[in-house]
Order: structure tokens, then sequence, then C-alpha cells
């Protein structure tokens, strides 16, 4: 009888601990839905379509009529430093209300320290007919025989010259390896009542930092110019902040 | 324990019989559903295609895209013997060399070629909406239909009651009212002009290991997909559209509907900015440009080459540093770029 009550009190031991495990490994980190928004501007002046208002650092008068680009591993930063990256792929239109916005799921809800993009694809996700065929993405293609994949960017409008003419650039970056990581180190919270992310982007960056891109010297078009697509994706890592 | 399993067995078989019941009951319904309202068709698009535009307001229906069918072949809409086929030939990739609107200007009448896959229509896209595209065709500048003969000879007509019926519930044409029943007609057109799918060129086969290329068609195709002649970024595969607006160049002023987009918008910005149209089936749909004014292919890419007119609406991909008023290609380049044009040719589309 003594050893069929310790038997049972072993097994009950048993079945209490194992409980105690599966609990412990059941339960899920609270999950935030987050909106992201993102605004522009051109060195603090609000964004307007198709006028010639905005001089870059050097010293180009310029307009902008289009940017389109794509944000892929959208990361943030656990306060212990590890990162977690989620597999979204986001295509913005800067001049479309409805491009400018999307809901990143998975994300435990609690405190960051930074938050991580790349702007465009990196090789791994960027080869012909990689992505869906929407309208967007089909925009995008970047045509095989000049390497394949898609643009990660599209920015393109007016610019005034030495001569002070009117000339169009295309300011346009694709091809592996000019994908430009986008990083913005502030500490930030997700939770049920901060569920919405502020982005900002300083258009006029695209054209400083580190390297000044004047459109007379280095061209008004750089799709197919290895050094200028360098230059600008260089220059992406700061376009962007907290708003 | 006995009695226990035969009521086990009794719930059982009563719920297999509830469950019996319940499918054919709901069987019996979805019958009744079919065989009153219009079967749903799901348009049949290339899976390298991006979704088509459809609307909520008017599903595509086989009942509404038989009827589409119908009326965009038959004069019975008009009052001067002209039907939506008149302007839109089917051997010409549903199009017509030109049309002369009531001003007097000249219109190269855009092709029915994937038009499920446009978000707007005509040249400076003045019409969102495909389902509401052929209202102002009623008027005098195409149909010039009579209301009252149009009723009349729709509802006395030996199969269009029973058309329309199927397609849209209506069981006299006689008690719609005229707006109404102009937008019905206009839904089974559109109906009918989403399935005018064009996917099978002979490039299209090429891509799919079907067919070859020629040496002079590889050629082109890698000016037309390369900085050589920067074709793709308004003409980009698969529906060799962008669906955007662009001044390419061929005004410097704009007078009229050369003024494009900005008719719509008012926005200057907008000058000369016109829709970019499909490539596919181009070789069947000449002239070229919004008006017309190029007769040939080889015309358009030596205006390509050498004839880019400057203005401050230009398109800033057409002002690349050294190439400002052309592409400068070779006699044979600009050759090969018209053979791949050619390319795009989908002969089933015109045919079947």
């Amino acid at each position: 009888m003594r050893v069929v009550i310790q038997l049972t009190g072993i097994v009950l031991l048993g079945i209490w601990s194992g409980c105690q495990k599966e609990d412990t490994q059941l339960i899920p980190p609270v999950e935030q839905e987050m909106l992201v928004r993102v605004s522009y501007d051109v060195d603090g002046d609000s964004l307007v379509a198709s006028d010639i208002r905005y001089t870059n650092a050097a010293g180009n008068p310029f307009s902008v009529n289009r940017l389109n680009y794509y944000f892929s591993h959208i990361a943030v930063q656990n306060l212990d430093g590890a990162w977690t990256t989620l597999e979204d792929i986001v295509y913005l239109d800067a001049f479309d209300a409805d491009k400018n916005t999307f809901l990143l799921k998975g994300l435990a809800a609690g405190n960051y320290k930074a938050f991580r993009v790349v702007i465009g694809l990196e090789p791994d996700q960027n080869s012909s007919n990689s992505l869906p065929p929407t309208v967007d993405n089909i925009n995008m293609i970047w045509p095989e025989p000049m390497g394949g994949g898609y643009h990660f960017v599209k920015l393109e409008g007016y610019f005034l010259d030495g001569t002070n003419s009117n000339q169009g650039y295309a300011m346009h970056i694709g091809k592996n390896t000019f994908h430009s990581p986008a990083i913005i180190s502030q500490s930030f919270e997700i939770n049920a009542g901060k569920d919405t992310l502020d982005l900002k982007m300083n258009i006029a960056s695209w054209f400083e930092g580190p390297n000044q891109y004047d459109l007379n010297i280095q061209g008004n078009y750089s799709m197919g110019k290895d050094s200028s697509m360098r230059k600008l994706s260089e220059n992406g890592y700061d376009v962007f902040s907290f708003k | 324990m006995t009695s226990f399993l035969s009521n086990r067995t009794k719930t059982k078989v009563f719920l297999g019989l509830g469950i019996c019941v319940w499918i054919i009951a709901c069987q019996k319904e979805d019958a009744v559903q079919t065989q009153s309202g219009p079967t749903p068709m799901e348009l049949q698009v290339p899976p390298f295609f991006p979704k088509p535009y459809l609307s909520p307001d008017n599903p595509l229906t086989y009942e509404g895209v038989e009827l589409g069918q119908k009326l965009y072949n038959d004069a019975i809409l008009s009052s001067n013997g002209l039907s939506c086929s008149s302007c839109h030939h089917k051997d010409l990739a549903y199009s017509i060399p030109l049309f002369m609107n009531q001003q007097g200007e000249a219109i190269s009448v855009p092709p029915h070629v994937n038009l499920a896959f446009n978000p707007d229509y005509n040249w400076n896209g003045s019409q969102p909406i495909l389902d509401t595209l052929c209202m102002d065709d009623f008027g005098p500048a195409f149909f010039n239909t009579h209301r009252d003969s149009l009723y009349q000879r729709l509802s006395t007509h030996a199969t269009y009651p029973k058309l329309f019926q199927k397609a849209f519930g209506i069981e006299d044409v006689n008690s719609v009212e005229y707006t109404l029943l102009k937008q019905k007609i206009c839904y089974a057109i559109s109906q009918y002009m989403r399935t005018l799918i064009s996917a099978d060129s002979h490039f299209d086969r090429f891509l799919v290991k079907k067919e070859n290329l020629n040496a002079m068609e590889i050629e082109g195709m890698s000016i037309f997909f390369s900085e050589k002649g920067d074709c793709f970024h308004c003409h980009g595969a698969p529906l060799f559209t962008d669906n955007r607006f662009h001044n390419n160049g061929v005004d410097s002023v704009f007078i009229g509907m050369n003024q494009g987009r900005y008719q719509v918008t008012g926005n200057t910005n907008d000058l000369g900015l016109f829709s970019s149209p499909t490539l596919r089936n181009i070789a069947y749909t000449a002239p070229y440009m919004h008006d017309g004014r190029f007769k040939t292919l080889e015309e358009v890419v030596e205006f390509y080459d050498s004839g880019v007119r400057r203005s401050s609406t230009l398109d800033p991909i057409m002002t690349k540093a050294g190439k400002e008023s052309g592409l400068h290609l070779s006699d044979y380049q600009k050759k090969s770029l018209v053979a791949f044009l050619k390319t795009l040719s989908d002969s089933g589309f015109i045919t079947n």
C-alpha cells in the first residue's frame, strides 16, 4: 500500500511538473499589430508634387514628381539588442495616400531600441518575377537584360541646370547590392495604446550624406550607372526618422 | 451496455439522416439560386498578369458577357447603323485607324485589348470606370440613339428580351428607366470587353519556349528592355503599358486635344500627358499616337530616335543626358526594334 501511495505520488508530481513546464511554454508573448504611416518632406518643407521649389545640398533647384520604392526586412531591435525581422515586402508611393500605410503583424508588445528597414530588396528576394504580378510590382520590374529583379527606388522630377534650363531627372536604384539599409536608432513602444509608428522621409537626404549628389555632375539619370546608384543607395541610410 | 450501444447507433443514424437532409436542402437551394440568377464567371487571367479591375456593382456573369458580346456587334443601339464594332474591328485588335471627333480632330481609336487591367480609359484618362465607359456613346457623336426607337427595337427583338432577363433579371425592357437601361447595356458590354484578354503573342510563346525569336527580333528585344531604347519604363511586360500618364515629346505646344491629361485635371503639369497605350497587338492598330500622326511603326521608331520635342512637361525618363532629342539608333537597330514590336501580335486574339 505504501508503495502504491509512493508511486501515485511520483506520478502526480510528474504530471504536475509536466503541466508546469507546458504552461510556461504555452504562454505566448502578447502580439500587437502595428500600423506604420509614412510621410514625406524636403528639409522640413512639405511635399508638393511637380513644383521646382526645393534645393538640394549641391544647390540644384528641383521638384519631386514621382517616388516609388520598396520596404523589406523590416525589423525592430529588442532591448537585449536582438533584432526581430518580419518577412513583409511593402510597396510605397509618396503620392498615393493608400500606399503610405501598412500593418505589421507578429510583433510582441513592448519597448524597442531601434527600427530598421531595407529600402529595396536584398539579393535573395531580388530576382525576376519573384514578387506577385501586381500592377505596382510589374511597374517596378528591372529588365532581365539589365540584371533582372525590381527597381528598389524610382525618384523622378525636374531640376534647373547650370543654365537655369528645366531638365528632368530620374534617380532609379535597382540591381543587387544597391539596396539601402535604413536605421532609426531611437527607442519606441508598441502596445494597445500606442500601435502606430510614424515615419518621415526627408527626400533631400537622397542627395546628400555621405555622398553629395549634384545632378549637373553625377548626371540626371542613374539607371545603368553603378557609380550613381551606389552613391544614392549609400545616401539612403538616414532618409527616415520618426515623425 | 447493449442498450447504450443501441442508443449510440440510433444517434448516429439520426445524425446521418440529419446531415443528408441538410445537404439535400442546401443543394436544392443552390439549384434554385442558379436557376433564378445569372451564372458567375471567373475571368481567365494569365498567371503572369496582375489582377483585373472588377466591379462589385457589375459582377461578371456568363449571361452578361453573352448579352454584351451581342450588343457590341449590333447596330440596334444606334440610329445611324453604327455599333461598337464599327470603330473596334476585331481584325484590328478591336480598333480602327482614325475617328474624327465633333471638333474635327482626328483621334487614334484605342484598341480594346486587356481593358480589364486598365485603371482608366481614353487617351487622357477621362473615363475612370469601364462599366460606364460607353454611356456617352449614345449621344450624337457616336450612336445618336433615338430613345423610343431603342425601347421598341429591344423589346420586340427575337432574343434580346430573354437575354436581358437572363443577364439582369429584367422582365420587360420597357419598364426600365432610360438612364438605367443604358447603364445595363454598358454593364453588359463592359463585361464582354473584360473578357478580351490578349496574352498569347509570338513573344509570349518565346518566353515559354514554344517558339523562337530570330536574330533581329532578339536584337530588338534587347533594345526595348534596356537603356538603349528605354521603352520598358512606360511599356513594360507583361501588359506592355504602365497605365500611367506621360508626355513622350510628340508636341511642345499644346492646343486642343493635344493638351492631353490637362483637359481632365486642369493642372498645367499635365499638359501633353497621355495614357501609355499597350503595345500588345501594336502592329494591328496603326496609325499611332493619340492623333494618329504616324502611319507606321517605322515612323514611330524614327520619332523616338530623332524627333522628340522638348517642353517643361517632357517625361523625366526622356531627358537623359546625351539622348535629349532621341535614341540615336543605327538603321539596323531601328529595324530590329520594329521587328520586336511585331512579335507582340497575338494572331489568335483577332481570329478566335
